[in-house]
């Protein structure tokens, strides 16, 4: 089981080196995304250090979101999907597989690159931090709930409008603690409650969002 | 080893109905399938024949009915039936971006694992010899055919499920799988296969079920 869990790994981490835009147009989007605030509201030092978390984070949702397609989308379309379920292992364990890689090619850059978007939203050196905690905890939570969606809109011709409905509602609870984590650093109060609460959050989806995803899956296939 | 050949009792299938959009496309399908045989499935287009390998691949459930592997419900022993099943069906399963040797060596993973030497073997015998490092949208859909052949071979199935295996082989290909196909069965294995070609085999027991009806030849 290890076996099969790892080499899905490697062999979905490969294909993504192979199309670097997989790996590069969520990353740019969340760039663009975030730069376009300053120019459009106002370069304004106060207003975008108010503003700033929540934008951040609602870029990092949307960036997430958008790159869902490529977790299962080419599975079903080439017939792999097809194999995964019917291999000996469990179908979560191999569906967790593939949801670490997505959030190593989406989630992952994105925390590598948000303390510059941070610098550019005029936030403070605590509140930077902050923004990547939540970020750590929070894109990963956004891939496995992310991997539910997908996995029942697959089969839809264009389920993109349909996922994206399914999807951002089940967000909101991230997003309004992670920028509340971040505002509340910024005015030096305490953030441990938001991040108890996403950290158990994430623990949760864990757990569940593989056993839901695979579930999904199975019908979406039928 | 002959003990254990005659207590395994191969496929069989109870009063399968199956419906696609509230048309009813078979009822009561009933029928087994013993090691050592061929069951080619025949009938128009439309008639079921995917439908009822997806089904008894466990891809899709039936409106009712069972199918039993050995005597045990597939539906309640998956993972251990997903071991005695090999699938091939109109979608290969081959990932492009891969080359013939990284897509078979990841469908072994997902089952039973096999070495680099047992890869390269396969895809010589499949005529694939000299394509190993090429990525598969370089080839052409009769050679990703054969990687998809390749990997069943390479699989320690003993049921092999073939949706019209034979689309966009060539002669040669389709000769080759033919033969594939009997040392299969002649070493105790089973063979579900739906294909409009005729499949005339020497010395290997061939039924022919024909759908809708659900009438079992020979």
């Amino acid at each position: 089981m290890y076996n099969a869990f790892f080499s899905l790994i490697k062999r979905d981490l490969r294909m993504a080196f192979r199309h670097k835009s997989e790996i590069l147009n969520p990353l740019f989007f969340f760039v663009i995304v975030v730069t376009l605030f300053p120019l459009g509201i106002s370069p304004d030092k106060h207003i975008l250090a108010e503003i700033g978390p929540g934008i951040i984070w609602v870029a990092a949702l949307l960036a997430a979101m958008l790159s869902l397609d490529s977790l299962f989308r080419s599975d079903y379309e080439d017939g792999t999907l097809e194999l995964m379920l019917l291999s000996e292992h469990p179908l979560s364990v191999l569906v967790l597989a593939k949801i670490i890689v997505h959030w190593l090619v989406t989630g992952f850059p994105i925390i590598v690159f948000s303390p510059l978007l941070g610098t550019v939203m005029f936030l403070n050196g605590e509140a930077i931090e902050t923004l990547m905690i939540t970020l750590l905890l929070g894109t990963p939570i956004l891939s496995l709930i992310g991997a539910i969606g997908m996995a029942l809109v697959v089969a839809l011709k264009r389920g993109g409008m349909l996922l994206s409905l399914l999807v951002l509602p089940l967000y909101i609870p991230v997003l309004i603690f992670s920028s509340n984590a971040v505002g509340s650093s910024m005015a030096g109060l305490s953030i441990s409650g938001q991040l108890y609460f996403l950290a158990a959050f994430l623990i949760f989806c864990i757990t569940l969002a593989p056993i839901a995803t695979s579930a999904a899956l199975r019908v979406s296939l039928e | 080893m002959t003990q254990e050949k005659n207590n395994f009792q191969g496929l069989s299938v109870h009063n399968l109905t199956c419906e696609r959009g509230y048309r009813e496309l078979f009822t009561d399908l009933s029928f087994t399938l013993a090691p050592g045989e061929i069951l080619h499935i025949k009938g128009e287009n439309g008639a079921g024949k995917t439908s009822l390998l997806r089904i008894l691949a466990g891809l899709a459930l039936p409106v009712s009915g069972d199918v039993f592997f050995d005597g045990h419900n597939c539906r309640n022993y998956r993972s251990e039936y997903n071991e005695e099943i090999a699938f091939m069906g109109h979608k290969l399963g081959i990932k492009l971006e891969l080359t013939p040797v990284e897509n078979i060596n990841s469908y072994c993973q997902l089952g039973s694992p096999c070495t680099e030497q047992q890869i390269m073997n396969a895809l010589e015998q499949v005529g694939l010899y000299g394509f190993e490092d090429m990525y598969c949208n370089q080839l052409s859909a009769g050679q990703k055919r054969r990687v998809a052949l390749a990997q069943t071979l390479l699989s320690q199935a003993k049921l092999w499920i073939l949706d019209e295996p034979f689309t966009s082989l060539d002669v040669i290909g389709v000769d080759y799988f033919l033969t594939v196909i009997q040392e299969h069965v002649c070493n105790g294995g089973m063979i579900l296969l739906t294909t409009h070609q005729e499949v005339n085999l020497n010395n290997c027991t061939t039924r022919y079920l024909q759908l809708p009806s659900g009438k079992v030849t020979h």
